[in-house]
Parts: C-alpha cells; structure tokens; sequence
C-alpha cells in the first residue's frame, strides 16, 4: 500500500471508529455570533464613549480655560479627559483588531478599514449628543444607580476644582478673595490677578479663574465671569453638592471695595479713575 | 453525477449532511497538493506526514464551520498554512527545500543582471529564499510554487489582496538583492 493510501486509511479509520468527531454546526454559530456580538458591542462602547468626550467638552466649561492664554492652556491640560480618550482609543482598536478577525473585512484594507470605523464612531457619537443624550448623561451621572457609579470615575477628575483652574458659583464676595461653591464643596480663591478683572463679580455669578492651588487656597492669576449654561455639569454638580445643606450667604462686608487694582469689583471703573 | 465529479463544496455538504465515508475522497485529492506546500516548512517527511495528519484531521472536525459559497481550496491550504506556522516557530531553524522546477520558476521572474552559473545560482536561491522575511515568503510560495491567484492568496493569508500584490513585488526585490550582494561576493 502506497505511503498515500496509509495516512488516508489512517485518518478514516480514526473517523469510523468515533476518535474523531464533526464538531457540531451550533458550536460555529455560537462562535460567530459571539465575535460579532463582540464586534458590534465594542463599536457601540467606542461611539458611547466618544459622546461621552464631546458631552465633557461641552459642558465642563474646560475649553474656556483657553481663552485664558498660557496659564489657561495648563489649566486646560490639567482638566482633559485622558481617562476618557484612552478609553474611547482602546475601544477603537479592538474594533479594528475583532473587525480583522471577521471574515467579510479581512479583505479590505486595515488603513481604510479604520478610517471607515473612526468615521461611523465620530458621526453616530456627533449624532447621539445631537438628540440630547447630554441630558441623561447629566442626570445619571449624579445619582446613586450603578451608571452613574460606572460613569464618575471618567468626570471626577478634578471637575471644576483643580490645581491651575477654578470653576463656580461664587457664594461670598470680600475684598481680597471671594467663596466659591465648586462640585467638591466650598473653596476661597484669593486674588493675585495678573490682569485687571473689568467685570463686576457678585455672588451668584459663575465664575471660572486659572492661577496656582497652595493648600487649600486658591490664588486666581486670571478670572472670568462665566455663564452658567456654558458649566451645566458643574453647575449641576453644585446643586447636587448643596442640595442638602444649608445656603449660608453672607455679603460681601466692604461691598463696593476702595480703590484696589486686584480688586476684581469694578477694576474698569476704578482703573479709569 | 458521480460522486468524484462533485465540487469540493458540494462534497462537502455530502459529508456533513449524508456519509462521512466521503471524506476519503477530500484526503486525496489534496493529501499531494498539501504535502507539497507543506515542504516550504519542513523537509523531513515524518514531520511532513505528522502535519498534514493533523491538518485533515482538523479540516475534518472543523467541517461545519467552512462556508460553502467560498471556495474550499482555499479554506484547507488556510488550516495547513497555520499548521506550518506553528510547526516553524516550535522549529526555529528549519530550512525549505526547493525543486528543480521551482529554481527555474524562480530564476525566470527574479531579472538578475548578469548571468551565473546554474548550480552556484540555485544554491544561492535557497539560502536567499531561507533569507527572507516570512511575511515575503508565505506570499511568494504560494503565487509561484502553489500557483495561487492574488484572490486564493488572500483568503489563505487572510490579508487584502493589495497587500498580497504589494508583499510579492517586495520579497521579489528582496530576493534579488540577496542574490546580487551573495553572487557578486
């Protein structure tokens, strides 16, 4: 007998007597239908997590620390949702690796398939903060259920309360330093401004400053009055905060201040004079 | 019609659906084909026979996850070139061998600029095929030995066909590099 013949008298035999078997066609289904299960789940998470980083951008207030100039770009580096873009990246890439391991895209292009996949993420993720989902993001966010609990870690960085940048509800006015309610509780910023605040600041108003955290004061190099539709998750950050305390508001003592030029009350006016 | 005039798909589905026994047929129709392609991996033929045992038996087991509307060919040269891989890298060092007809085959789309002696030429392809990278060779040892279109070739290696087109224009140079620089020495 031919060495041929062998291997194939060989395996036959090892089939009919039940060595080997077919493995069942459930078995393949529930292979594929897991990796494309997984496939379309990790698309999703990476759309999700995009919106999430559009829905930061938007409503964290973080892009005005730009207009701030140099100290402003700090503060901004200090507040960017790293936790979120890596997250989002690590999602993109397993997509494109289990897009890989699927037998309807292996064919095509890797550059062209990542590009297809970084399109549909970015426009579906555009889409999704288009219908409003911001807005129930913001309310899971800061409540007790296990999304809201999943979904801090990647907002709680600092949120309105960092070491080079500052954002809130200003509570109490003083000549020299104001109170202001931020998402983590009360914090005093002090003035050392660099430039002359020209707006009036009274409590009430949002306020958003770059400077330098020392213990736990802050000192403001720069300060902006903000509006408060510009900060809505800080700004529902503090009401969630507060909820339950007693407002205590004082005002300010020495309310309109002397001349001072680190006064940020009426500095134009005063500046003029 | 007859049973050995069927396609290798439609002999498939006979196997999954009616009589296994079928799947004799399958073993010899490539048992050739495969031992021939599996040569590109190792050149012992105990090793060869040990492999391509377990690539049929493999085929065999995994039978129902292949698609009938792709083309069969392709699917078992995929399961034995994975078996290659895995046997090259537990065999670090394992040299390929090639036949006459493939230094010719070689040597006819390889444009060397001068002439050489056939037998230091042939020796020198051997080693410069061993040379390079296995990511040029996989390609090349399909579309010139196995005689593979650039669609087989993909589907085997899982990759586009671009890139199939793009690794063999690439490992043809390389090849020829390594010729020049060892034939001019």
């Amino acid at each position: 007998m031919s060495e041929e013949k062998k291997l194939e008298k060989k395996i036959m035999q090892k089939i009919k007597n039940g060595h080997i078997k077919l493995r069942s066609k459930y078995v393949f289904f529930a292979e594929k239908l897991g990796l494309n299960g997984a496939l379309a789940l990790t698309i999703i998470l990476a759309i999700l997590f995009f919106n999430l980083f559009l829905f930061y951008f938007k409503t964290a207030g973080h892009l005005v620390y730009l207009s701030f100039g140099k100290d402003g770009i700090l503060a901004f580096l200090e507040t960017f949702p790293y936790l979120l873009v890596i997250v989002f990246l690590l999602f993109l890439l397993l997509a494109s690796y289990l897009s890989r391991k699927n037998e309807n895209f292996y064919k095509k292009s890797f550059s062209h398939l990542v590009l297809a996949l970084i399109i549909l993420v970015i426009f579906l993720g555009s889409f999704l903060t288009y219908l409003g989902i911001d807005k129930r993001i913001e309310r899971e966010l800061y409540s007790s259920r296990p999304t809201g609990r999943v979904l801090k870690p990647f907002f709680n960085r600092c949120l309105g309360d960092c070491q080079k940048g500052m954002a809130g509800l200003v509570s109490e006015v003083y000549q020299d330093y104001l109170i202001i309610k931020t998402p983590r509780g009360l914090q005093k910023v002090i003035f050392k401004l660099k430039m002359p605040c020209f707006e009036k600041i009274e409590v009430g108003n949002f306020i958003i400053a770059t400077g330098e955290k020392k213990g736990n004061d802050f000192f403001a190099y720069r300060i902006k009055l903000i509006d408060k539709r510009e900060i809505p998750l800080i700004e529902q950050g503090i009401h969630q905060r507060f909820l339950f305390e007693k407002e205590k508001i004082s005002l300010p003592p020495e309310f309109p201040c002397e001349i001072n030029h680190t006064c940020p009350i009426n500095s134009l006016e005063n500046i003029s004079k | 019609m007859q049973i050995n005039e069927l396609t290798d798909e439609k002999l498939v589905k006979k196997i999954r659906e009616e009589n296994i026994d079928f799947y004799g047929l399958i073993i010899e129709r490539y048992q050739q084909k495969l031992s021939h392609y599996l040569r590109k991996f190792t050149n012992d033929p105990d090793e060869r026979e040990d492999i391509l045992q377990i690539v049929f038996i493999k085929v065999y087991r995994n039978l129902h996850s292949f698609n009938i509307k792709k083309k069969f060919s392709s699917w078992i040269y995929r399961v034995a070139h994975n078996q290659g891989i895995d046997f090259l890298k537990k065999h670090a060092h394992q040299e390929i061998s090639l036949e006459s007809v493939e230094y010719k085959v070689i040597d006819e789309n390889i444009d060397l600029s001068r002439d050489f002696d056939k037998s230091i030429l042939e020796e020198k392809i051997r080693t410069a095929f061993n040379e390079i990278k296995l990511k040029y060779r996989e390609p090349l040892v399909l579309f010139f030995f196995e005689e593979k279109s650039y669609e087989e070739i993909s589907d085997i290696l899982r990759i586009p066909q671009n890139t199939v087109g793009t690794l063999i224009s690439r490992g043809k140079k390389e090849i020829k590099n390594i010729l020049e620089q060892k034939l001019i020495r």
